[in-house]
């Protein structure tokens, strides 16, 4: 079913850098990535973390479905008791975050 | 007698002077009282309104109604977070022109149906809101329909059947029965773009070239990519049997249709800005930022939700 080019197939990697976990989003962030994205955040040993940054800069498409992965990724942290931070933020992930009124929730305020 | 703390009238005037003085008369309370208000209107009208307030201008707010309301399902959350605003210290004024001359038929069903839920949305709110109608420039049968919707309309009517007379309110349609209208069945010649919407991706891509193919710009091309990717993402979680999408050009606009089995129940969706820590049902709300018009409607037969875009800068010929 899937013709996608490298640059629209969703990927998110993980790394682990001491005790802060880099998760890189790239591609389209659809229901179907959303769905990756959930089981990639499953994986993250939350508890043994002291934050979680997240790249969205090579993001090229976003939907609401893709937005409620990241802000549940948020969620978890947060219930951990740990800060996401978003380090880069792709123009696609700009416009939905405005639209949906969450730029200051998943930006953080500073 | 009790008195619904809501009170949506409308005001039926022909031409600027007597939309000027109506306007007046309207803001003179909340002027009284220092109350806010707010005043939505095209912006000829609103500059002849500054005027006429001079200095009082500074103390009501104003908004051009033609971007505000340019989709009409994005005027009732500009009406929230006006509310929102300026909470709890007493009662709101606002004025709001929602339909005027040049709005399509589909754009007046919209807004017909705005004014319907405006009664709902608004149902235990402190708000006294006016929504002018100008009877000289509109279509008898538009200002025919204010009836159904305002509970109170002013000047009194000089029918008799209506049963209003004074200051007493005359019931209106329910909300309720407004999902269940039936839209215009698509031209003849509207294309199937997707059934397999599973394949978000090939349906993104279908509609990025109908649309691009149909005149609109890239920034446009792109809010109907999204929105329609939001209705068929809902399809997907909520709607059941069959799905289909379908595209057609109608007016200049590029329309794209996603009809599913399942059932819409609530009348007001997608025209409250859902809070940020909600974690979805966002699809309907971004879908209202994006379009022109986005028209739901849902019964036993299944859901149809028909997306309107057109390209703001149309090519003179």
């Amino acid at each position: 079913m899937d013709n996608r080019s490298a640059g629209e197939m969703f990927t998110s990697t993980v790394s682990i850098d001491g005790r802060v976990a880099l998760v890189r989003l790239a591609g389209e962030l659809d229901l179907h990535g959303a769905e990756q994205l959930a089981a990639a955040a499953q994986a993250l040993p939350l508890d043994e973390l002291d934050g979680v940054a997240v790249d969205a800069g090579s993001l090229t498409f976003i939907d609401s479905a893709g937005l409620h992965a990241m802000l549940t990724l948020r969620h978890e942290c947060e219930q951990n008791g740990i800060d996401m931070r978003l380090t880069a933020v792709s123009a696609p992930l700009e416009r939905v975050m405005a639209m949906a009124g969450v730029e200051e929730l998943l930006r953080g305020r500073d | 007698m009790l008195t619904a703390p809501f009170r949506h009238e409308a005001f039926l005037y022909a031409g600027h002077d007597d939309f000027v003085a109506g306007a007046l008369a309207f803001l003179a309370a909340p002027l009284a009282v220092s109350r806010p208000a707010l005043v939505m209107t095209d912006g000829p009208k609103l500059a002849l309104l500054r005027a006429a307030l001079g200095e009082r201008a500074a103390a009501v707010d104003f908004a051009d109604m033609a971007i505000v309301g340019r989709n009409p399902a994005r005027i009732i959350p500009a009406w929230a977070a006006f509310a929102e605003a300026n909470h709890g210290a007493g009662p709101l004024w606002g004025i709001g022109e929602p339909v005027w001359p040049g709005r399509s038929p589909a754009e007046l069903d919209e807004c017909r149906h705005h004014e319907v839920l405006l009664n709902l949305a608004f149902s235990d709110s402190a708000f006294h809101l006016l929504c002018p109608y100008d009877v000289a420039a509109l279509e008898p049968s538009v200002v025919d329909d204010v009836w159904a919707s305002h509970p109170r309309v002013s000047p009194p009517s000089p029918r008799s059947d209506n049963g209003a007379s004074g200051d007493a309110a005359h019931d209106v349609v329910d909300s309720a029965s407004l999902l269940a209208e039936a839209l215009p069945e698509p031209p003849a010649d509207a294309t199937v773009i997707g059934s397999d919407l599973d394949d978000l991706h090939g349906l993104r891509c279908h509609v990025q070239r109908v649309a691009a193919a149909s005149g609109l710009a890239a920034g446009e091309t792109d809010d109907l990519v999204l929105a329609v990717d939001e209705v068929a993402t809902n399809s997907l979680c909520y709607g059941g049997g069959a799905r289909e999408v379908l595209s057609w050009v109608d007016a200049g606009a590029v329309v794209c249709e996603v009809r599913d089995g399942g059932r819409v129940t609530d009348p007001l969706v997608g025209r409250r800005r859902p809070p940020p820590d909600q974690l979805g049902g966002r699809g309907l709300w971004i879908a209202n930022q994006l379009c022109d018009l986005v028209q739901v409607r849902s019964s036993d037969a299944g859901t149809v939700v028909r997306l309107h875009k057109r390209p703001a800068l149309v090519a003179s010929v």
